[in-house]
């Protein structure tokens, strides 16, 4: 079983930037190497941010496995069990009618509204799930460096360090290091 | 390793920013209001006849006795099924690694969300009382006890319609979000030379930081929205299945012969993608050619989208000849009659139009010369989206026209206003597939980024 | 490229769930030979859908021109070895003909005006004829189609990959309408009132279904015994992807035919679901969907299930049963034997059929290299990795 702790660290992994150091590159396989030394240096509080998703990148920097899907499975089958009551209440004691000689209770074609409710649900609720877990909807927030959308990968630290050993760290990718300001 | 060089554009990343968001930045081109206004007047037609229905009534339109369901099921079904093409692109195509889908998804996910909602204009407005259309879903409610039909496919189709556009929805818009940040992001370097220019930057900046929802490309937001990728597509393939199957229910629960028919759910759907991949294929073309998209819209691509068009036009001219085999075999009298009424009947025109179109047409693909060659994707494109429309009349018109019952037998003669429709609907459609491409990226700038990047490293 | 030695142990093993089938069909044939017959055209059918189904792999894998399974495709190719069997399962059905198919009795169809009228298409020898045509075109297609794979060995790049393309896609065209066709005849032509659309993609699913499976057991238990040393557990998780696929499209297809005819309920389709629910086959049928769907649906959601071949090899066992099942539940419901369907004979049969396919389709994979060494995508396909 996993921990209250690690639930809540896997669930809310997105920190804000507030101060430390950061650590631009102009190449995505820089900033794969470096996030792999920054773990392994054992620095808490990092964060990469990249015009795109690379592959590769969430194992290099340690993170754990998401949730999202966790979310989905729950809300999809949960919304389908409530449907299914639902259905249960109207057609067999609220309104019990014959159409076209089907029994009140008739499984078969109760399959598909099922079906449909439960990709409903989990496919709004897994978004919805990225919004709260990726921490995004903060629309004033601004990105760390101005090109991190287009074509800039930065690197974040969090902890307290000067910047001899974020370069130590760091070396020997090349990299233009500044503090966060 | 051959077909990834084909596919990559290797250009720099903030070069790809400015080649896609360029149509976005520049005040349209001629063509472009050309298109839009020829669309929007058919649009307008669209919203007329609408309305003048509103007060006339159904009658204005052809359908009688025998045949309920006209042309506004037809046009219903064809749009649903234009519609498949884009979640088989966005969805099926990427969880089956099909890196070619990255530079079209976009748009055919947009295509989707259009052509469901033009799709849904149909049945709202044939209730008879579209005021009242909310009636379709199960609330509690004071009209007694008075609830929907769980056991009737019109409803799953209420379920499954929805469902589809808001997945549809929601599955677009969270694609976009990274690239709305990248919109968001670049006009900071934007200056407006006038003060309303100002103001219009100002409103644009704004309306940007909403809807980008505060992304700053964090590795620990990309983690979570991969894996939400993943999960929409594995959940918008079977839902994209669903819908046309539930479609398809409509005609296949009944007792008409001709409709019921138990092969009905693959078969609609092979259709339904093969006229989306057709939908996809003009619009694409067209696309690459007003944008000059070449760089990302490649040869390589309309040449796929050519070879989904001859698989899935096989499989629906599979599906046909196990109906007829069938219907050979079963020595059921009604069975037989409304197969030879099509090949024979008083509606044979549109059966073998049909057939030339869906049965033949495509087989033109089977040749790298013709599916490379983009005039002749461009015809083949139409005339299998004008097969596919006319199969839906077979399906619709000649199954109902002569039944069970002789002396209720009639034919169906579509009224101005049908064709009004008819053409109206693709007013609708169109108008809003231009309004897109002048306002969101017709192209997903961080997916196809990501390939890029991709190749990149894969080189070190 | 080393070859696959089969491992003595194994090849026992085969040979004795052979026996067992053979031992289960003669003692069936002694006591109860009007359940044997259709046991005996149960297993070759099974036997028919799996040896299709490698074909059916490999050339829709060089048509869409996929690269991670080429270092599977020899294996794939493999199953049609056993095509020969089913041959003499055939024949030996045609000797069974009037203990099986109602039509082939002129009593019957003297007292029927329906089959009368179908008497133009379901008469002995136009059958005979039929089947004949189907099993040469699969059998020298099949073989065409492997004989020009395995020239890659030697030619490599010369032989044009186009070639092998075009043949692929003449060879799923021509499977596409005879499997349709002799689903028809042998099958549905069971009970001869009775006609549904779906059918021929319901035999369809089922052929995808274990044919996966048996493609999943083969792979596990050739790496088991030093074989296939360039699968990887990457290789295995696609592999079971595909069984997930067809697993739900397998509900798909079935939930449609089954639903659809259950809705309209027209007296000339209906009574095949009725005679599949009542009684004991009620129960049989329940068992059916939960065991062919619901359970390997569930297993097979995991990600780790899929990269385990310890625990996928069970999955395999499980769907491969079900789709044996699957075809006793085709062809059983229509004959009114008495008692639950799935008895000692079947379980013999199953054994039986896993024999003779294991054993076919191993000995014809030992004679050749293991994976198509001239394949210009091996390298690829060696070092696949699941992009997400």
């Amino acid at each position: 079983m996993v921990s209250f702790k690690e639930v809540k660290e896997g669930l809310f992994s997105y920190e804000e930037p507030d101060k430390g150091w950061v650590a631009i590159f102009t190449k995505p396989q820089e900033l794969l190497k470096a996030a792999e030394k920054v773990r392994d240096a054992g620095i808490k509080r990092f964060d990469c941010f990249t015009p795109m998703p690379i592959h590769g990148l969430d194992k290099a920097m340690g993170l754990k496995r998401s949730w999202v899907p966790f979310v989905t499975l729950v809300t999809g089958l949960g919304m389908a069990l409530l449907e299914f009551l639902y259905i249960l209440y109207i057609d067999v004691i609220n309104w019990p009618i014959v159409y076209g000689g089907k029994p009140h209770f008739s499984f078969p074609a109760y399959i598909p509204i099922l079906f449909e409710v439960t990709v409903f649900m989990g496919g709004v609720c897994t978004a919805a799930a990225v919004i709260v877990l990726g921490r995004l909807g903060k629309i004033n927030r601004k990105p760390i460096h101005p090109r991190v959308t287009s074509d800039t990968f930065a690197l974040w630290i969090g902890d307290e360090l000067s910047r001899q050993e974020v370069e130590k760290i760091l070396s020997p990718i090349s990299c233009e290091i500044k503090p966060l300001e | 390793m051959v077909q990834e060089n084909a596919l990559r554009i290797g250009k720099p990343f903030a070069q790809i920013d400015g080649d896609i968001l360029r149509p976005l930045e520049s005040f349209p081109t001629k063509t472009w209001w050309i298109a839009f206004l020829i669309s929007a007047s058919a649009l307008a037609v669209f919203v007329g006849v609408l309305i003048y229905s509103f007060f006339k009534g159904l009658g204005i339109f052809g359908i009688n006795n025998p045949v309920g369901w006209g042309f506004y099921i037809i046009n219903f079904v064809f749009w649903v099924g234009i519609g498949h093409a884009g979640t088989l692109i966005s969805a099926i195509l990427y969880l089956f690694r099909q890196k070619w889908r990255t530079s079209i998804n976009r748009a055919s996910e947009a295509m989707t969300i259009f052509a469901v909602m033009t799709a849904a204009v149909f049945p709202l407005i044939h209730v008879g009382r579209p005021w009242f259309v909310y009636w379709i879903f199960p609330y509690p409610n004071e009209r007694g006890p008075v609830w929907v039909n769980f056991r009737s496919p019109l409803l799953w189709d209420v379920f499954a319609i929805s469902t589809y556009f808001i997945i549809s929805l929601v599955f677009w818009y969270m694609g976009l979000v990274p690239d709305f940040a990248t919109m968001r992001d670049r006009l900071d370097g934007f200056q407006a030379k006038t003060k309303i220019g100002q103001i219009l930057l100002d409103i644009r900046r704004f309306v940007l930081r909403v809807i980008s929802l505060g992304w700053v490309g964090s590795a620990k937001t990309w983690h979570h929205y991969e894996k939400m990728a993943l999960i929409l597509s594995a959940l918008a393939t079977p839902l994209v299945l669903s819908v046309h199957t539930i479609v398809s229910f409509d005609f296949a629960t009944s007792l008409i012969p001709g409709w019921h028919a138990t092969i009905f759910p693959p078969y609609f759907v092979a259709g339904a993608i093969y006229s989306g991949f057709a939908m996809v294929l003009t619009l694409m073309i067209i696309m690459r050619q007003a944008f000059k998209m070449e760089a990302y819209i490649t040869i390589k691509h309309l040449e796929n989208m050519g070879l989904v068009i001859l698989v899935t036009g096989m499989m629906v001219s599979f599906a046909y000849t196990m109906e007829f085999i069938m219907a050979a075999y079963s020595g059921s009298h009604n069975e037989q009659y409304v197969f030879l009424n099509r090949l024979k009947g008083p509606y044979a025109w549109a059966f073998w139009i049909m057939f030339f179109c869906n049965v033949i047409s495509p087989h033109f693909m089977w040749f790298k010369k013709l599916r490379t060659n983009i005039k002749v994707l461009f015809v083949i494109s139409i005339v299998v989206n004008v097969g596919m429309w006319f199969e839906r009349f077979v399906i619709v018109v000649t199954s109902l026209h002569r039944d069970y019952l002789p002396s209720s037998w009639d034919m169906y003669i579509p009224t101005i206003y049908d064709y009004a429709m008819l053409i109206g609907s693709f007013g609708l459609f169109f108008t809003m597939f231009l309004l897109f491409v002048r306002a969101f990226p017709s192209i997903a700038i961080a997916e196809v980024k990501a390939d890029e990047a991709g190749y990149e490293m894969a080189k070190h | 490229m080393e070859r696959f030695q089969i491992p003595a142990q194994v090849e026992k093993v085969l040979y004795g769930l052979i026996g067992v089938g053979l031992l289960s069909l003669l003692l069936g044939f002694i006591f109860d030979p009007h359940r044997s017959w259709a046991a005996l055209l149960v297993f070759t059918i099974f036997l028919l859908l799996l040896s299709l189904s490698g074909g059916f792999f490999a050339a829709v894998q060089l048509v869409s021109g996929a690269k991670w399974s080429v270092v599977i495709r020899r294996l794939s190719e493999a199953t049609l070895a056993a095509l020969p069997v089913v041959g003499l399962g055939l024949l030996a059905i045609f000797f069974g003909i009037h203990h099986l198919y109602e039509w082939s009795h002129a009593d019957t169809v003297a007292r029927d005006p329906l089959l009368q009228y179908k008497a133009g298409y379901l008469n002995v020898p136009f059958f005979i004829v039929r089947v004949i045509i189907y099993f040469l075109l699969w059998f020298f297609l099949g073989n065409y189609l492997r004989h020009l794979s395995l020239q890659q060995d030697t030619k490599g790049q010369d032989l044009p990959r186009s070639k092998l393309i075009a043949t692929s896609a003449v060879y799923l065209i021509v499977f596409a309408y005879t499997l349709a066709l002799a689903s028809l005849d042998l099958i549905m032509s069971l009970e001869p009132h009775w006609f549904t659309t779906m059918f021929p993609v319901y035999v369809f699913s089922g052929l995808a279904y274990s044919g996966t499976s048996a493609m999943i057991i083969l792979i596990i238990t050739i790496q088991k015994y030093g074989g296939l040393k360039d699968v990887t557990e990457e290789h295995l998780h696609d592999m079971g992807k595909w069984l997930f696929v067809f697993t739900t499209f397998w509900a798909y297809i079935a939930f449609s035919q089954h639903m659809l005819i259950w809705y309209a309920n027209l007296p000339e389709e209906t009574y095949y679901l009725e005679q599949r629910l009542k009684g004991v086959w009620g129960y049989f049928t329940a068992f059916f969907w939960i065991f062919h769907f619901v359970v390997p649906f569930a297993i097979l959601l995991q990600r780790d299930v899929k990269r385990n071949p310890r625990s996928l090899i069970k999955v395999a066992w499980l769907t491969l049963f079900m789709g044996f099942a699957d075809v006793v539940w085709m062809v059983y419901g229509g004959l009114s034997l008495p008692g639950f369907p799935l008895g000692i004979l079947e379980l013999g049969v199953f054994a039986g059929t896993v024999g003779v396919f294991g054993l076919m389709v191993l000995k014809s994979f030992a004679k050749y290299p293991q994976v198509p060494i001239g394949d210009p995508y091996l390298e690829e396909s060696r070092h696949f990795h699941q992009p997400i």
